[in-house]
């Protein structure tokens, strides 16, 4: 049974803990038992809090069994990657710099989600300040659970990992250039980028605060759902939070989506994807088809911008908020990071404002195609590379860059829309790879983003599959 | 020693090759060593590409007829 109930969804979870068939205790003592086994090849998790998870375990359990049952979360483990601040808890950022750094607050994501009753068992791995590569970490490289020589991707990389490995059925991830959505894809689990200000950045490590956004993973869009429930909504600590009310997402989920219209952009986007990134992707669409959804071509005006804008713009940002980092702990940077702030600080104020300007443009044009469809659909990269071919120290690829697709994650960063990856098959040969499909959707409407998800995976089975490693 | 002035000539003066002055335009990164500048350098050729890219997007200013992206 205890192991049993690491591969439940959260609403069943839920429901056993509401009639207390579930005592929180058990299934706290189940996570722990499954990261115990897990975590040493996966490296999911940089600090476990077993002892203050046990303690808030049995207090739920105190307030459930006294007929104080706060909601879906209460009793429910999650984790969160380890650059949001936890009160009292080392929060390192993957960086050597930080690495016993013990915050004296809490980030507004984190209350939230303890005020819900859910439960933290731990701070998961990243790649530095967000940023760094992938083969590097500061107790080195998170894995991907479907096969451990492969990359979970970056930059929530842990937070990915922990998920597909099963130690946890929630977590946290931040996104300033795919950042949830590319672990979400490699690992075959669901992550959502919620639109811009949605979700409060206080106690969130900033990359890029144009760019920067924290949102939900999860192994389903359901669970994804109900976590984006409790994090959602104004926070006076957030400047850029917005005060935009918060919807019920529980209820979309059982909203029809016939005749919802999804738009293909039809150049760039889908360039050089891998075939078998493609055949998935076409056999998703064909479901979506079947599923009564209308599929519309779209032109996407001036797409490579978006990656232009987020490049300068994100070295910029990040450049101005680790100047100090740089000048007084430059030697303990992982040398990527490192790298990437120098090279940022040489942007001009005028290059920085052109891109912000840009930005601004681009928004608009996107606005445009939102006129005519309900979501855009993307691809969301193709399957994971092996943590030996990703980027390492300053032995950046040439220029240009032999980037075997265009960048399909910046365009939701630039223009703060909200962005839903889930999967949508594996690669055909092995390695067993997953691979994923990216929804996009208008300012605050990640509400029909999740109806279209659910829906897609109440009639395919992707998000079902285990890795091997973790049964 | 610190480069602090930007241009060719404080490249140059950094230990920059001309080829890599030349190509990185604005190789001279406050507070940055002769030593990281001389790293750094074909790093900011390969921004470079992504810096011109965005130094190309024209976008209307309302004065005039300026072609290129409508402003906001």
């Amino acid at each position: 049974m205890s192991e049993a109930l690491c591969w439940l969804p959260v609403s069943e979870l839920a429901s056993l803990l509401k009639r207390r068939k579930l005592s929180p205790v058990e299934l706290v003592q189940a996570c722990l038992q499954q990261t115990e086994r897990m975590n040493p090849k996966v490296k999911a998790f940089l600090t476990i809090t077993a002892e203050q998870a046990l303690d808030q375990a049995r207090a739920a359990e105190r307030e459930i069994r006294g007929g104080r049952y706060r909601g879906p979360l209460h009793g429910i483990p999650y984790a969160v990657k380890d650059l949001i601040a936890t009160k009292g808890i080392r929060t390192t950022n993957g960086s050597k710099v930080t690495a016993q750094w013990v915050p004296d607050h809490e980030s507004t994501v984190t209350t939230r989600l303890h005020a819900a009753g859910a439960i933290l068992l731990g701070k998961l791995n990243l790649l530095e300040f967000a940023m760094g590569s992938g083969q590097k970490g500061l107790q080195g490289p998170a894995r991907n659970p479907w096969d451990l020589a492969y990359s979970p991707s970056g930059s929530s990389s842990g937070s990915g990992a922990a998920l597909a490995a099963r130690m946890v059925p929630l977590t946290l991830g931040s996104d300033t250039g795919g950042s949830i959505r590319g672990p979400a894809k490699s690992c075959g689990v669901v992550g959502l980028k919620p639109t811009y200000g949605r979700v409060s950045l206080h106690g969130v490590t900033t990359l890029s605060w144009t760019l920067d956004h924290v949102g939900p993973m999860a192994r389903s869009v359901a669970d994804a759902a109900w976590m984006l429930q409790a994090i959602a909504g104004f926070d006076e600590r957030d400047p850029y939070a917005a005060q935009e009310p918060v919807p019920d997402y529980s209820k979309p989920l059982k909203a029809p989506v016939r005749g919802l219209r999804v738009g293909v952009p039809k150049s760039y986007f889908f360039n050089k994807v891998h075939p078998d990134t493609n055949a998935a992707l076409q056999a998703a669409m064909e479901t979506l088809r079947k599923m009564g959804v209308v599929l519309v071509d779209v032109n996407i005006p001036q797409a490579p911008l978006y990656s232009t804008a987020s490049a300068v713009i994100l070295a910029s940002e990040s450049a101005a908020f680790h100047r100090t980092r740089l000048q007084q702990h430059a030697e303990l940077l992982d040398p990527l990071v490192r790298e990437r702030l120098e090279a940022g600080a040489t942007h001009t104020a005028v290059d920085y404002i052109h891109a912000l300007r840009l930005r601004t443009v681009l928004l608009r044009h996107i606005s445009q195609v939102f006129e005519k469809v309900d979501i855009l659909l993307l691809p969301a990269g193709n399957a994971a590379p092996r943590l030996e071919e990703e980027i390492v120290g300053t032995d950046l690829p040439p220029d240009p860059p032999p980037a075997p697709r265009p960048d399909t994650f910046n365009l939701a960063n630039v223009t703060g829309i909200p962005s839903l990856v889930l999967p949508c098959g594996f690669t055909p040969s092995s390695p067993r790879l997953p691979l994923g499909i990216q929804f996009c959707g208008r300012h605050f409407e990640e509400a029909t983003l999740l109806r279209l998800g659910h829906a897609y995976q109440l009639v395919t089975d992707w998000h079902n599959q285990k890795p091997p490693i973790a049964t | 020693m610190k480069v602090t002035r930007r241009g060719l000539l404080p490249a140059l003066a950094a230990g920059l090759t001309p080829a890599q002055a030349q190509q990185t335009a604005a190789p001279c990164v406050v507070g940055v060593s002769q030593e990281r500048a001389r790293a750094l350098a074909p790093v900011l050729a390969r921004r470079k590409t992504q810096l011109d890219a965005l130094r190309a997007v024209v976008i209307e200013d309302g004065i005039g007829p300026t072609p290129g992206l409508p402003r906001r």
